[in-house]
């Protein structure tokens, strides 16, 4: 029996509340743990300490022998399958796409969707789905590392019931007795009675432990081909144009305001670099254009328990401001490949620093009423310092 | 506490109050040549010990930051609350002494390309994001956290002001103070010297009465949660 | 605009800033002093 999922010590508050204090849990391979309790008794905060997006007052969360979070800051990750209360989807994600995402192989998507009464809706873009549809995904998107695993997985599943309707709870229930039986590991927060069935041990809040012996299943390893590590943030601004609507509007926005009152040919160095590459700098102002996709369902917690960056278009904000860039020179009649760049640069770099002041807030109750723009004057020092460099 | 605070308070604001007076009446006029508007550099007797203030603010905005963010120090945190106002309050007085006697001194109120301003004007934007923002979020574990996070890192400007004028003397002067290519008179550095003082008893003033006024708002919410259970 | 201007224009900011500051402190903090007297006395008329 190895250890999938251990959880040593855990203290953790939210809010105001100590909701966990000196928490121990462990769950081995072939096990399925179910939490049960009363609402904000801590059982999505069990899950979500162990996924590693709290922090830990004390304590730590290891996944299949790796330290995914400690009391001291200590981060890493593994592969483990996660579920959490919201469905963490984007709206502009394709169902089968987002579970070839999940997997990072490609595999026979059509059939696991047709088992979830989905595959009619493979290349719909999961905005259109009804909240149940949705809700699948979700778990599907929890369950998936382990099924096409032979290795043990530790799978996470906060309220996965939640939203599914009595078909899809039986099936995710012979899901989890299959999974049990491949010699995964589950820990799943949950009020449902079929789910508390399957478990072999039920911990009802703050810690009352009972044993039982569910059925076993029978695991089928669901096959795979090639490694498949697309890069979800491109795909997504592509697909949205959120780039081109949020950052290349801003930049085109500046330019034609300064084109209203400034004749470039006529200007000086100084002031003929700071038109160049006023452009880029408002573009990059105006941070990634994935960011604000990634807050639709919380989907940004999902991303963040998987990798350190998550999906994100740094090169493509890198490429608009080029292009802005070269724009503003052919307009300004002035050719150099260096301010060109320059342009390119400064753009990332500026959207690279608002994203990480944006994502530095995600934690707060009320992350859209922080008035983050105030902390943003300070980007138009690498801009003053560019053009009189320049110049 | 309270008393400490507020008497505090009244001493600097009354030593503020002679630097103010000293300044007008008693500091020494400056020679015509060195300076455009030799009337507005009295300004200099307040602009000088508000920035001295300020990077005081700062220095406690990050140690409140700090021990409440590793250590867990509740009274950190009210250091936190108190000197990110008292930052605000202090940078905005710097701030706008500055710009006025930047507009009368180098004929502009302000230069984009200089390291100092720029990067001072960066922490009181700073203070007031962290003035306004935790007043935006009920308070928690995760305010605190992330509030006290930009107050840490918003310190790794305050070497960069300090030092800005050393490094590039690009429209701010250069020290004063304590170095061989500064010039003050010794009546202009008595002056200076009453109004730091001053500036410094009643930046611990506030922030001990800010602390104070934190503490009374947390224990007012205590109670109110407590009323509501009892109700 | 003349040198006094500017100075006179800087003094009367910064003595504004300055009282308006201190003020607030000094008011907040006697209106929550007296908010959490009400409370307290609430809180122990409720437990008699």
């Amino acid at each position: 029996m190895a250890v999938l999922i251990e959880l040593e010590d855990l203290t953790v508050r939210r809010g105001r509340k100590e909701v966990l204090t000196g928490w121990d849990l462990k769950v081995n391979n072939g096990e399925v743990v179910v939490l049960i309790g009363e609402n904000g008794c801590g059982k999505s905060t069990v899950i979500e300490a162990a996924a590693g997006l709290l922090n830990l007052e004390k304590g730590s969360s290891t996944i299949q022998n790796q330290i995914i979070r400690d009391h001291q800051g200590r981060r890493g990750r593994a592969s483990f399958g996660l579920c959490l209360q919201d469905d963490c989807v984007m709206g502009d994600e394709l169902v089968g796409e987002r579970l070839t995402d999940v997997a990072q192989v490609e595999f026979d998507v059509k059939s696991l969707l047709a088992e979830w009464n989905l595959d009619h809706r493979i290349n719909d873009k999961i905005a259109f789905l009804s909240g149940g549809q949705r809700r699948k995904i979700a778990v599907l998107s929890g369950i998936l590392p382990a099924m096409i695993s032979e290795e043990p997985v530790a799978i996470l599943l906060d309220e996965p019931d939640s939203g599914l309707d009595d078909l899809s709870v039986d099936k995710l229930v012979e899901n989890l007795l299959n999974l049990a039986a491949g010699g995964h590991g589950i820990l799943i927060a949950s009020h449902n009675e079929k789910i508390s069935a399957v478990a072999n041990r039920i911990i009802t809040f703050p810690f009352f432990e009972e044993k039982q012996s569910p059925q076993v299943g029978n695991f089928t390893k669901i096959e795979t081909t090639t490694a498949s590590k697309k890069n979800v943030g491109s795909r997504l601004n592509i697909r949205t144009m959120s780039g081109l609507a949020n950052n290349g509007i801003a930049g085109l926005l500046v330019l034609g305001s300064l084109l209203a009152f400034i004749n470039p040919k006529q200007l000086d160095s100084e002031m003929l670099f700071a038109f160049i590459l006023a452009p880029a700098l408002a573009a990059g102002l105006n941070g990634d254009p994935v960011f604000k996709l990634l807050q639709e369902n919380r989907a940004h917690a999902w991303w963040y328990a998987r990798m350190a960056a998550p999906p994100n278009a740094f090169f493509h904000v890198f490429l608009g401001c080029g292009a802005l860039t070269i724009l503003s020179s052919a307009i300004a009649g002035y050719w150099d490949l260096k301010v060109i760049l320059s342009g390119a640069f400064l753009g990332a770099f500026t959207a690279i620093i608002v994203a990480a002041l944006s994502h530095a807030t995600l934690r707060l109750a009320r992350p859209n009423a922080v008035m983050l723009r105030l902390l943003t004057p300070i980007l138009i020092l690498p801009w003053a310092i560019l053009v009189s460099r320049l110049s | 506490m309270k008393r400490l605070g507020e008497a505090l308070t009244l001493a600097g604001m009354a030593g503020a109050g002679l630097t103010l007076w000293l300044g007008l009446t008693w500091a020494p006029s400056v020679a015509i040549e060195a300076f455009e508007s030799p009337d507005a550099q009295r300004i200099f007797y307040w602009h000088v010990p508000s920035a001295w203030a300020a990077m005081l603010s700062f220095l406690f905005l990050f140690i409140g930051s700090t021990m409440w963010f590793f250590k867990r120090q509740q009274w950190a945190w009210r250091l936190h609350v108190a000197s990110s106002e008292a930052g605000l309050a202090t940078g905005l007085m710097c701030v706008l002494s500055g710009t006025i006697w930047g507009a009368a001194e180098w004929g502009i109120p302000w230069d984009w390309t200089d390291v100092r301003l720029n990067t001072f004007a960066m922490l009181t934007l700073l203070s007031l994001f962290l003035v306004l923002g935790r007043r935006s979020q009920p308070d928690g574990i995760e305010t605190r956290d992330t509030f006290s996070t930009f107050g840490m890192y918003g310190f790794l400007l305050v070497p960069i002001t300090y030092f800005a004028t050393r490094i590039w003397q690009i429209r701010h002067p250069g020290p004063v103070v304590g170095t061989s290519e500064g010039s003050l008179n010794s009546d202009m550095g008595l002056v200076l010297l009453a109004g730091a003082i001053s500036f410094t008893i009643l930046i611990v003033g506030h922030i001990i009465s800010g602390m104070r006024l934190a503490d009374l708002e947390l224990r007012l919410e205590d109670l109110a949660s407590k009323y509501e259970e009892v109700i | 605009m003349s040198g006094q201007i500017y100075l006179a224009t800087a003094y009367l900011g910064m003595i504004s800033a300055l009282a308006i500051w201190t003020w607030t402190v000094l008011t907040r903090s006697h209106s929550l002093e007296s908010r959490i007297e009400a409370l307290e006395k609430s809180l122990g008329n409720g437990e008699e």
